[in-house]
């Protein structure tokens, strides 16, 4: 009977152990603070939103930060995140934040996609991504999946699943790149102030 | 050197070691990604086409300089055999692009589609061992409100018989314009051609060539979408070619029309049509492998006995519908129809011969911020392979506020009639399948299955048990080890499938980026 390991060649062999060793405690890779992706450039892309015209990353990147947020009909986990996801635009768009959610599934249900976002009354950006493009070029496979890149178009935080602690961690994250609310001037304030006092 | 002779083991450590080196060299960055999968199959005992281990690797490691990405990837399956593919341990992809900024050029392997993939669709889907990459030169550039792609190469094959020879020179180009706006609507307008040459021994010596050509347009208006595509396939009907290949069609002809409308906030409609006639458009030195991908029309369910019984599109001879419905008559509520009917074309107008038809219907309603329900029916009948299924489902949901646990239950009923002499039975099965998110980092799920049939050439009854646990051991790698016996069944994607056989053993997952 033939074991595994005659079964397998060497380089596969080689390659699930040395997969394997990559995070064994005490080896230099194990238990990184943070994900690889953190740090680097943002690749820059172009792509289609559910109006029918082009959204550029680094374009949106002038105004503030951007948060890019995988998605599909047929992940409910995805869709369970969405919610806060518009929570978290509707919150910071003034202060310069985008969002870019990027719909992965294939042509087979983009038809179904605008309907879904506009029954939810969703406000932020949707592009589409039938071929999965912005995946291969961002490297990863599992979905839901965010990058918050700040304006050098570094990537700042990326996050891979979704619960209600994560969706608070999110929330921190985009506070740290917003910018201070901007004070009232004086005169705004007074008016607030004549308003509450008749 | 260990293992000198495997470029992959030295890509792999090159992506382990060079990042901390490359971050001192400014605008260089090094990524990779590895997913290893293993799995033991005690049932393969019982068929001898599938080996007792599988082993598959794929690892992508790109290097970006600015605007230049150099790549490559290597894969392994072990034991190759099996599929007859002897590319499958290897550097199977390798590529350069380089960003001009309004245009890109990439030389090399790559994935692209056109439209929404009436005629050409390249591209990868794991999960049922689909990757049609195209090895050759790619062109994507826009100007003044045009959008052009254009590529000369060999498409990878997918048949059944995994012949990853690429016999076949494919060429094609795709442009687009948008039209200034009219009022709030986008309109585009776009085109594609596509020219395959067989050119093998046998192809060189007749000439043998297919081209296929389509015209699409689309319109987006806040009230409305609309988006229609008319594509055909010219064979080569020459006596010769007939001669020597029998008769086959020479015409090939694909319609697809989707509409979407949003009359109202809380109710939105989606309407697609689609007529496939002669319509695969395949690789000419294997005709398993596809090279157009058409919208198949019927619904992608998520839910383990919805998804069992899929229909395989068949773009030779197809029509059909598909429309749905999705009502939020309140916050919190979601209401979802769908109704989907694909028929054999036939040019009597009187006769309607019906292939698979599907209902569904799904009402989710958040109880609270924490919980939310979903009772799921779905009915679809099969005439091609006389199956006849309902399936209600019960999905429940808690994400307790502020926790990064949570807890899904799903519970799923089939009552399974097969109505094709002399196999007709009927049979049951009761799914539950409890998903326990213990932390951010870990994943318990457990998925149980109790199917009965009356018929007496089959157990009267069986069982079945699986527990996988997700492991996310730091931020950069996730390991996934499942164990228990599973239903062989399809697993489709984008009205592609795969048949899984019967599964009973161990799987072993783990991906990695560095």
């Amino acid at each position: 009977m033939h074991t595994l390991k005659q079964k397998l060649s060497r380089p596969a062999l080689a390659l699930l152990i040395i997969a394997v060793t990559a995070f064994v405690p005490g080896t230099a890779f194990a238990q990184p603070k943070v994900a690889a992706e953190i740090g680097r450039d943002a690749p820059d892309f172009t792509l289609v939103n559910l109006a029918g015209e082009e959204v550029n990353l680094y374009e949106e990147l002038e105004s503030g930060p951007v948060l890019l947020d995988f998605w599909a009909l047929w992940c409910k986990p995805c869709l369970r995140a969405l919610p806060g996801t518009n929570k978290l635009y509707a919150e910071f768009k003034d202060r310069g934040f985008t969002v870019l959610t990027i719909n992965t599934d294939s042509p087979r249900s983009t038809a179904k996609v605008k309907p879904y976002v506009k029954s939810k009354g969703y406000d932020f950006e949707v592009l589409m991504d039938p071929n999965r493009s912005l995946q291969r070029l961002y490297r990863f496979s599992q979905i839901p999946k965010v990058y918050l890149i700040d304006q050098d178009r570094k990537i700042a935080y990326a996050q891979l699943g979704y619960s209600t602690e994560l969706e608070k961690r999110l929330h921190g994250e985009v506070a740290k790149l917003m910018p201070a609310a901007a004070p009232e001037s004086e005169e705004a304030m007074d008016a607030d102030h004549e308003e509450g006092t008749n | 050197m260990f293992f000198p002779s495997s470029l992959g083991v030295l890509a792999l450590l090159v992506a382990l070691v060079v990042p901390g080196a490359a971050h001192a060299v400014e605008r260089i960055t090094v990524h990779a990604e590895n997913q290893a999968e293993y799995s033991l199959n005690t049932q393969s005992e019982n068929d001898r086409d599938q080996p007792k281990e599988i082993f598959e690797d794929w690892l992508d490691v790109d290097l970006r300089f600015d605007d230049l990405l150099l790549g490559f990837r290597y894969e392994a399956f072990q034991p190759h055999e099996l599929r007859g593919d002897s590319l499958r341990e290897g550097v199977v992809q390798r590529y350069a692009s380089f960003d001009f900024g309004r245009s890109e050029i990439r030389v090399g392997n790559f994935y692209e589609i056109f439209g929404r993939g009436m005629l050409f669709r390249s591209y990868e889907e794991r999960d049922i061992r689909v990757d049609n990459n195209v090895d050759g030169a790619l062109f994507v550039g826009e100007a003044g409100g045009f959008r052009g792609k254009a590529f000369s190469g060999r498409m990878r094959n997918t048949g059944p018989t995994r012949s990853a020879e690429r016999e076949d020179a494919l060429r094609g180009t795709d442009l687009e314009y948008r039209v200034p706006s009219i009022g709030s609507a986008n309109v585009v307008l776009g085109g594609s051609y596509v020219l395959q040459s067989l050119s093998n021994e046998l192809g060189e010596r007749f000439r043998l060539e297919e081209e296929a050509y389509a015209g699409r347009g689309s319109i987006a208006h806040p009230l409305f979408d609309l988006y229609g595509e008319y594509a055909r396939i010219n064979r080569l009907d020459r006596e010769d070619v007939i001669a020597l290949l029998g008769t086959m069609p020479s015409k090939g002809v694909g319609h697809y029309i989707a509409l979407s409308m949003f009359p109202v906030d809380f109710l939105t409609f989606s309407a697609e049509y689609k007529r496939y006639e002669m319509f695969r458009f395949t690789s000419m030195s294997d005709p398993g492998s596809d090279i157009n991908n058409p919208p198949s029309l019927t619904r992608e369910n998520s839910y383990s006995l919805i998804s069992r019984n899929p229909h395989q599109i068949e773009p030779d001879d197809e029509k059909g519908f598909q429309i749905e419905a999705v009502a939020t008559p309140r916050y919190g509520t979601t209401i979802t129809v769908n109704r989907s009917e694909t028929a054999k074309i036939d040019e009597d107008l009187f006769h309607h011969d019906v292939a698979f038809n599907e209902w569904y219907g799904e009402v989710r309603h958040e109880v609270n911020d924490e919980v939310t329900v979903a009772a799921i029916y779905d009915y679809q009948r099969d005439e091609k392979r006389g199956i006849q299924t309902h399936t209600p489902v019960l999905d429940i949901e808690y994400y307790p506020a502020g926790k990064g646990w949570a807890v899904r239950g799903e519970y799923q009923f089939q009552e399974r009639d097969v109505f094709v002499s002399p196999l007709d039975r009927i049979e049951r099965s009761h799914f539950a399948l409890v998903e326990w998110s213990v932390n951010n980092d870990i994943i318990i799920s457990m998925t149980g299955e109790h199917s009965t049939s009356v018929d007496p050439s089959r157990p009267a009854q069986d069982d079945f048990l699986m527990t996988q646990v997700d492991y996310r051991i730091n931020q950069n790698h996730s390991l996934t080890v499942a164990g228990g016996k599973r239903q062989a069944g399809f697993v489709c994607v984008g009205g592609v499938c795969r048949f899984e056989p019967a599964f009973e053993g161990v799987e072993v997952k783990l991906r990695s980026s560095f």
